[in-house]
């Protein structure tokens, strides 16, 4: 009887928080990938791993509070994380509004525009864009609207107290940008405009365009942009990218034209086909190989490489 | 892999067995009307074979533990989808392409070189296709049964689609030359070694038996497994 009291009393005390408690998800994908990359040895290596929490929870309003943090798992030395350095870590909220997020996060610079040509599976194939600039931010204000027949336009802030020199040679003490997005999106039709405008240690601007479209297995998109702050002066990069899935599998292909740099140097081009095949619903393997130019090898935009990988998700 | 390669054969050679005691004379006589040159040549390919490469399929197979033939089988199988994928491609299937070129990436790769079926097992089934299939697919017949000195059965069709196999078979681009052709000859050893338990099966006329065996396979193969039957044939 004693035991049953106790039970209930401990029961009840776990219980209590729980209620309180948000819903929380953990999350990952773990990928590995052995690359022969030209110029280097062949290498088993992470294939930016990642593990992440995300919860939600309702606010007397009706909207919903999200929290969000993701960092590295890396698995070939085990760690989580690079030091100084996550993926991301923001808290928002969200409703019939929009949503409102603070913290390190995607930009829609990235997910709406560029990211729509980021379909490959290697991390070796992502080379042409900043994620540090032009992708995940650090000390970013965003708001996203909700759907309006299918237009979203977002806005952004970043405010980072960091001293430095961007690639046009301005140096300042704050790192501070504006960043203006809309996306829309009909059917299997989607078109999106990004502009990140830096003011500060930085002072230059990021612009892009995404276009993609899909029906039933097929999807292809195409993105351009015009990244002034790492590239001042070059041309904008261009990207065509490709998926056809047939059950199990997925071959994927895309062109890149790196365009020429500021001092009129071609970037040459790369070519990337991959293949991915399904193992199960949260498990995949595929086999890539990149073919760069003779220009984009003597440009260092990118080098021949053949990677087979593995991602589990969970 | 190899159990199921060994069942098709068995069930082929069977169902030929079956269906060759109502096959009439004059029906022999329409698929073979070059026999007076066919029979003499199977003669000495049946010579060859009982001295030579049947003692060293059965010495290969005694050798060899199980586990090796069928890394052996998987290599050349790996290679032989090399051609499925322009065949498959030739035929429009482009499915069955994309499937096969996986399958030769991901065999290759992770498979270690082909010794390994890791595709089967994935989700990735072969579609074997060569190009007296791509023919066939596209409407031509198979001609008049043909029996090649050295390289056995055939017909007009098959036989002259030999020529660009060989040219998509990646063995043709190994050097130096003497390793080539050892792996020429394991494949043949391999292959033979394949069809002694299938050919178990023959009794009787063991020409007529393996002529009506192949045109049948070789229709079978064209038309993807989906064969029409005459109604006298029941």
């Amino acid at each position: 009887m004693k035991k049953s009291i106790i039970a209930l009393a401990v029961a009840g005390a776990l219980t209590a928080p729980m209620v309180a408690q948000a819903d929380a998800t953990v999350y990952g994908s773990l990928r590995v990938q052995i690359a022969d990359a030209d110029g280097a040895a062949l290498d088993i290596q992470d294939n930016t791993s990642r593990i992440g929490i995300k919860a939600t929870s309702e606010l007397f309003s009706g909207a919903t509070a999200i929290a969000h943090f993701e960092t590295y798992a890396n698995t070939e030395s085990g760690s989580f994380g690079t030091p100084g350095k996550g993926r991301l870590a923001y808290v928002g909220a969200t409703g019939s509004y929009g949503t409102a997020l603070v913290g390190r996060q995607w930009l829609p610079a990235y997910l709406w525009t560029v990211g729509k040509t980021d379909i490959m599976a290697a991390a070796s194939t992502e080379t042409t864009h900043s994620y540090g600039t032009g992708g995940r931010q650090g000390n970013a204000a965003a708001y996203i609207s909700p759907k309006m027949g299918g237009l979203q336009i977002a806005a952004a802030v970043v405010a980072r107290d960091a001293a430095g020199v961007d690639a046009g040679g301005d140096a300042g003490t704050q790192v501070d940008a504006s960043h203006l997005a809309a996306t829309y999106s009909m059917g299997g039709f989607g078109v999106a405009v990004s502009t990140l405008q830096y003011n500060g240690t930085v002072d230059e601007n990021i612009n892009s365009l995404g276009v993609n479209y899909s029906a039933d297995n097929l999807y292809v998109g195409f993105s351009v942009e015009d990244d002034e702050v790492n590239a001042k002066g070059a041309d904008s990069v261009m990207i065509l990218a490709g998926s056809y899935a047939m059950g199990n599998t997925k071959v994927l292909g895309s062109i890149t034209d790196f365009g020429d740099s500021a001092a009129d140097v071609d970037g040459g081009k790369r070519y990337v086909a991959e293949v991915q095949q399904k193992l199960g619903k949260q498990a995949f393997v595929f086999a890539n190989y990149i073919e760069a130019s003779n220009k984009a090898e003597d440009a260092s935009k990118a080098v021949d490489v053949f990677a087979v990988g593995y991602n589990v998700n969970f | 892999m190899r159990s199921i390669k060994r069942l098709s054969h068995l069930l082929l050679l069977s169902s030929f067995l079956i269906v060759s005691g109502a096959v009439a004379q004059d029906q022999n006589s329409e698929i073979d009307p070059w026999q007076g040159f066919n029979r003499p040549v199977f003669e000495f390919n049946e010579v060859l074979d009982g001295y030579l490469l049947k003692p060293a399929a059965r010495g290969y197979q005694a050798v060899t533990p199980d586990i090796v033939e069928t890394g052996v089988g998987n290599f050349f199988g790996n290679l032989a989808d090399v051609g499925s994928i322009v065949n498959n491609l030739l035929q429009l299937k482009a499915e069955a392409a994309v499937q096969d070129f996986s399958r030769v990436v991901f065999n290759t790769t992770i498979g270690l070189g082909g010794i390994l079926d890791v595709a089967t097992p994935m989700g990735l089934p072969e579609h074997k296709e060569d190009f007296g299939q791509t023919l066939g697919y596209w409407g031509v017949g198979s001609g008049p049964y043909l029996v090649l000195p050295f390289l056995g059965p055939s017909n007009v069709r098959d036989g002259i689609s030999k020529l660009p196999d060989s040219m998509v078979d990646p063995v043709g681009e190994v050097n130096p030359i003497r390793t080539r052709n050892q792996l020429y000859a394991l494949r043949i050893v391999d292959s033979r070694a394949e069809l002694l338990a299938a050919e178990q099966l023959l009794n009787g006329d063991r020409y007529t038996a393996i002529r009506d065996a192949y045109m049948q396979r070789r229709e079978f193969l064209v038309n993807d497994g989906e064969v029409e039957f005459d109604d006298d044939q029941f």
